[in-house]
């Protein structure tokens, strides 16, 4: 727990990044299945603006992280490590998503523009989660360096976008729903609850399984136990809120609560990976 | 030209002398040691049926800061280049101008040699090999302070000549195996010292080296 609280502002990077990117698939899966006509656009649009919020405090977030901010342009200076193509890439897909709106604002997204946008934003929403992930891929920490680690990020995006993207949708009054968006949001969203689930779980049982001469991995992995429950419920009832949603009845009160689940799922989850911070030596 | 450390654990007693003034030297906060001594211990005893009792428990003393390592985990991983191998010395430097103070080189380090400084300066920071010193000819601030002479720090071959079969390569308990990073140091192991997969021991005193 001593690592995971040590890390917090990455945590909530990683958390409110991969929920705030992962919406833009869903708005993608939207645009790409209906024709929402001008008036809709425009509320979508304007709605838009909630994940990017979201993506700017996750940008705050991550600056809480460094000792220097103002020494942050310097991380052009290593373009192959780790963390600098993290940044990269996090700060093209914001880029492009600011570039989306403002075209948008100004009238200058004709909608084939819009449709490779959003499709480039919905990948670079995915390539934001497996840099994400592959940020980690520090050798002298295997439990990191494990190909769970990008997997389980690619996982939260994908089931963490899921509420925010319908969020947007329902504020922005966009129904009804087409069955092929509907479908598609439920087929992505179970991809990313097997893909987040798989790797918290296999992180978790490797964490288990090492003992080195500081630290023991089981009684580590037992301290981080209740926040792999909290993530388990969490982004269970997420999910189970927006199918409800997509199928039975939806309100925004409802999707709020289960944009507010999966931050607080895929938080958890976020504080078990830096708890389980296990280096091979010291 | 690469400097190495060597380490003489049949001397040291464990009485970080080192520590003290290596942080005394260079007015470290409260949370920071560029040297640190880990206490190793291990072993178990046992009543036997005529009712004496045997036993093989150890312990022995570790002390250890950067090792300049010839292949750094945290050069690798540092997002800004301010964590570096001087080509000069091969010391491996923090260029306090570029640091951000991200912390992914104390993550990387096996050793656990940077420490991010969150109250005074801002950024990473560890044991430079007395960079000022030792271009000006000066021993290292550890060596001179070790009571025990068990510290010994100079260019690689300087230091093998000087110590011949004595000097081994580190791969002993609690440290990694030399080969993740190849660390510039040599160490006369104690009797009792344990290789790097060693099972019967661990670190006792984690609150003072963390």
């Amino acid at each position: 727990m001593e690592h995971a609280l040590a890390e917090l502002p990455l945590a909530l990077f990683t958390t409110i990044g991969a929920v705030g990117v992962g919406s833009f698939i869903y708005l993608c899966l939207a645009i790409f299945t209906h024709s929402f006509g001008e008036e809709g656009l425009k509320r979508l649009d304007k709605f838009t603006l909630v994940p990017l919020v979201l993506l700017i405090v996750a940008t705050i977030c991550a600056f809480f992280h460094l000792s220097q901010p103002l020494h942050a342009p310097f991380i052009l200076l290593h373009i192959l490590s780790p963390m600098t193509i993290e940044i990269l890439v996090f700060g093209v897909v914001v880029g492009f998503i600011v570039v989306y709106l403002l075209l948008a604002k100004f009238n200058k997204l004709p909608a084939v523009l819009r449709k490779v946008l959003i499709a480039l934003i919905a990948l670079g929403a995915i390539a934001v989660g497996i840099f994400m992930g592959l940020a980690y891929k520090v050798s002298t920490i295997p439990v990191w360096a494990a190909p769970h680690t990008p997997i389980m990020m690619v996982g939260f995006v994908l089931a963490g976008g899921t509420s925010l993207g319908l969020l947007v949708l329902k504020l922005a009054k966009l129904e009804p729903l087409s069955q092929g968006f509907k479908l598609a949001t439920v087929i992505v969203m179970l991809i990313g609850l097997a893909l987040s689930a798989y790797g918290v779980f296999s992180l978790y049982t490797m964490a288990q399984g090492i003992t080195t001469h500081i630290a023991n991995g089981a009684e580590m992995a037992a301290e981080m136990f209740p926040c792999v429950v909290v993530f388990g419920i969490c982004i269970a009832l997420s999910a189970i809120l927006n199918l409800v949603a997509l199928f039975k009845n939806s309100n925004v009160a409802l999707l709020s609560v289960s944009v507010i689940l999966a931050l607080v799922g895929i938080f958890a989850a976020r504080l078990v990976f830096y708890g389980l911070q296990i280096s091979i030596a010291l | 030209m690469a400097y190495t450390f060597y380490f003489d654990a049949s001397r040291c007693t464990g009485c970080k002398t080192c520590q003290t003034a290596c942080k005394d030297y260079y007015d470290l906060p409260l949370d920071i040691d560029y040297r640190r001594v880990y206490d190793y211990e291990g072993g178990s005893w046992e009543v036997k049926e005529d009712g004496t009792v045997s036993q093989d428990a150890y312990a022995y003393h570790l002390s250890i800061s950067c090792n300049h390592c010839e292949k750094p985990a945290c050069t690798a991983v540092c997002p800004t280049t301010a964590m570096h191998k001087d080509p000069e010395t091969g010391l491996v430097l923090v260029d306090g101008t570029k640091c951000i103070g991200c912390g992914y080189c104390r993550m990387a380090c096996p050793y656990d040699a940077p420490r991010i400084d969150r109250s005074e300066k801002m950024q990473s920071r560890k044991c430079d090999g007395c960079y000022e010193r030792t271009i000006a000819g000066k021993q290292t601030i550890c060596v001179e302070a070790c009571p025990l002479r068990a510290l010994d720090f100079g260019p690689y071959e300087e230091i093998h000549e000087k110590y011949g079969d004595k000097a081994k390569a580190p791969n002993y308990a609690p440290m990694p195996d030399m080969t993740v990073t190849i660390p510039n140091l040599l160490v006369h192991p104690c009797p009792s010292m344990k290789p790097v997969d060693d099972t019967t021991g661990k670190v006792v005193n984690l609150k003072e080296v963390r």
